[in-house]
């Protein structure tokens, strides 16, 4: 799938808008969903990230008409859609894996929503080339599932999806079951082909690495609601609660005492209420210091940084008992493992919150 | 070690004798099946007072209860497996999607033919005919009972043989379902605009043809032999036509029994050729791929 690539695609000019009010789901006694509310505007790419459990799927699960919701409503372009049928809904989907039919091909495969609704051949015909081309498998189209491999049919799947023109398209963790590299191309692929034809989509991962690279605006949900939706970047730097600022990313919890200034040099409180600061590694340093609070007792290389762990002296009972820090890997060596090193806080914390 | 390689040594001599012993195993079996068929058709084309000659065969295809027999037989087999198909194709399927809870009670309803003898399930039924019967000429449960026993149309034989076959029509189906991800490609060719009936048709089927199949020969094998049922409730079908001939002409009954079981045996080799046909994607699929 090349962003060059000449050939006509099906664009779609009615990207829908999405909006759940007050979604709950409750499974027996379980309740899965707690009031979920969550708009997604037309043409706008929304992740929904959590941990596993948290009701993303059941989300997903209730638009695309293949669960019901127990109380709220969804609408799709203000349309209400909880009682229309799956069939009808005009949703297309993308699960996690192993949901081509594996007694057609790959033509019969993309064809499929085609053929159901009794378009002419020709159109077919002429969709399933374009189609081909848009996700990058030309000349594939006589192969059968089985001899496809599985990034190649998540491809297909992405194809088969497109090919009714849905008016939103879900994706259920639709890359977990790929190894990484893959992983990693198909996820810029998906996000390229969602610019190109200006659809609505939701997404759901439990990766946040993917929610972040990936979504316009990424939901983390918790427990069954949205715990914060907001841009990536937003996410990351302003996170709402102190579970986002876990959930997202990597952070320190240091605690300071209750209502005190930041400091510059960070040094663990031992008694007395106090605050905890979330601070992303980025946003601090360690300084080779004899009398400093902590050694360093790891270094991760991740190619352009280094992430260096660092123990605390002593039992810590609030905050995290080990600081992580990023540098850069050509100055690691002035931090070597088993030195003693204090803490300076060199950026602005990500998150402050009473304990 | 000493352990280790006694083991191993075991093993080995497993797998030394095993093909010898299998193939062994495997003629008995052969033979088992092969002679009393053999005598039979020799049997049936050797006259002692004649010679070889085909006449029995010409003369059990000329009873006069033949046609009848043979109609009545072929009509029960098509509404059979017609009929359980129908039943149990979505029942499965909606067991497998729906309620997997209720899977174990199905379960042992459909193998509780397997236990009961078929002649009690024939003497059951009679009773059960003859009390609704006996409400009277003309009540509801009498005329139910007649159309039920309807001799051009008898509904409580096709009934009973579905009940007959469900042992192993369950099971078949089970696992043929077990081996798909039918909720995934259910889902899939729904949002894509399926109806429930257009993805039974082009999704699930397809994928299951090869169990289906099974179970419509497993059928049709069935129809083609009972005997119990069908003498207890009084139908000539063409197993209970086989025994009645057999006092008055008693080589003309062994060759049309031989008749039909060859032919059993053709239904058996060509549904078998045609589900190794049905199973075509992943099989043809993985053989191109070592290509
Ligand atoms: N059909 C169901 N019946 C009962 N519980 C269910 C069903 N589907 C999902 N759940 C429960 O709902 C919760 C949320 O599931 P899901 O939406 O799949 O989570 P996620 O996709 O975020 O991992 C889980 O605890 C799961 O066990
Ligand atoms: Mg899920």
């Amino acid at each position: 799938m090349t962003l060059t690539a000449t050939t006509a695609h099906p664009r779609s000019t009615t990207a829908a808008r999405i909006e759940y009010t007050a979604v709950s789901k409750k499974f027996g006694d379980t309740t899965v969903l707690t009031g979920l509310d969550l708009t997604v505007e037309p043409g706008e790419f929304v992740a929904l990230l959590g941990p596993s459990g948290c009701g993303k799927s059941t989300a997903l699960r209730i638009l695309a008409g293949f669960e019901t919701a127990s109380s709220g409503t969804l609408t799709v372009d203000g349309r209400d859609v909880l009682r229309v049928p799956a069939h009808r809904r005009g949703i297309g989907m993308v699960s996690q894996s192993y949901s081509l039919f594996p007694n057609l091909s790959v033509a019969d495969n993309v064809s499929f929503g085609l053929v159901v609704r009794r378009e002419v051949k020709a159109r077919r015909v002429a969709k399933l080339t374009s189609l081909l081309d848009l996700v990058g498998l030309p000349g594939y189209a006589d192969r059968f599932p089985a001899q496809l491999s599985g990034g190649q049919q998540q491809r297909v799947a992405l194809a088969r999806a497109l090919a009714i023109e849905p008016r939103v398209l879900l994706l259920d963790e639709p890359l977990s079951a790929l190894d990484a590299k893959v992983r990693s191309s198909l996820r810029e692929e998906i996000r390229n082909l969602q610019l190109r034809l200006g659809i609505t989509m939701l997404f759901v991962t439990h990766d946040q690495d993917e929610a972040l690279a990936m979504a316009d605006r990424v939901a983390v949900m918790r427990g069954g609601g949205i715990e914060q939706i907001d841009q990536p970047g937003v996410l990351y730097d302003q996170p709402s609660t102190d579970f986002v600022a876990r959930f997202v990313g990597t952070t320190n919890q240091l605690a300071v005492a209750r209502g005190a200034a930041i400091p510059d040099l960070w040094v663990p409180l031992r008694e007395g209420d106090h605050d905890l600061l979330y601070v992303r590694p980025e946003s601090l340093m360690f300084e080779e210091y004899d009398r400093g609070c902590a050694h360093i007792v790891s270094h991760v290389y991740r190619g352009a940084t280094t992430r260096i762990t660092a123990k605390i002296d002593g039992s810590i009972s609030r905050g995290s008992s080990e600081i992580k820090v990023d540098v850069p890997s050509a100055s690691v060596t002035e931090l070597p493992i088993g030195i003693r090193v204090r803490v300076r806080l060199t950026g602005r914390p990500a998150l402050r919150v009473e304990a | 070690m000493v352990h280790v390689s006694r083991k191993t040594r075991a093993a080995r001599d497993v797998r030394v004798v095993a093909p010898g012993l299998s193939w062994a195993l495997i003629i008995l079996v052969a033979l088992y099946i092969a002679v009393p068929m053999l005598c039979a058709f020799a049997f049936s084309i050797y006259v002692p007072t004649a010679g070889f000659t085909f006449e029995p065969y010409l003369e059990s295809v000329r009873d006069p209860g033949f046609p009848g027999a043979l109609s009545l037989t072929l009509l029960i087999t098509v509404l059979t497996v017609v009929g359980l198909l129908a039943l149990m194709v979505p029942t499965m399927v909606y067991l497998h999607l729906r309620a997997p809870r209720w899977r174990p009670i199905i379960e042992i309803v459909c193998t509780i033919p397997l236990v009961v003898p078929s002649i009690a399930l024939a003497a059951g039924l009679v009773t059960v005919l003859r009390s609704m019967a006996g409400f009277g000429r003309g009540s509801l449960p009498a005329q139910v009972s007649q159309l039920l026993q309807n001799p051009d149309l008898p509904v409580v034989l096709v009934g009973s043989y579905i009940v007959l076959t469900l042992p192993f029509v369950f099971r078949s189906l089970d696992a043929g379902l077990r081996t798909i991800d039918l909720r995934t490609l259910v889902e899939s060719a729904h949002s894509l605009g399926a109806s429930g009936a257009t993805v039974l048709r082009r999704v699930i089927l397809p994928n299951i043809k090869g169990p289906v199949i099974f179970s419509a020969f497993f059928c049709i094998a069935l129809c083609l032999g009972e005997f119990t049922v069908a003498v207890t409730l009084g139908y000539r079908t063409l197993p209970v036509w086989l025994t009645q001939i057999a006092g008055s002409n008693f080589r003309a009954s062994i060759s049309m029994s031989l008749l039909i079981n060859a032919l059993t045996w053709a239904l058996l080799i060509a549904m078998t050729v045609l589900a190794g046909r049905a199973a075509p994607a992943r099989a043809r699929a993985l053989k191109g791929h070592e290509s």
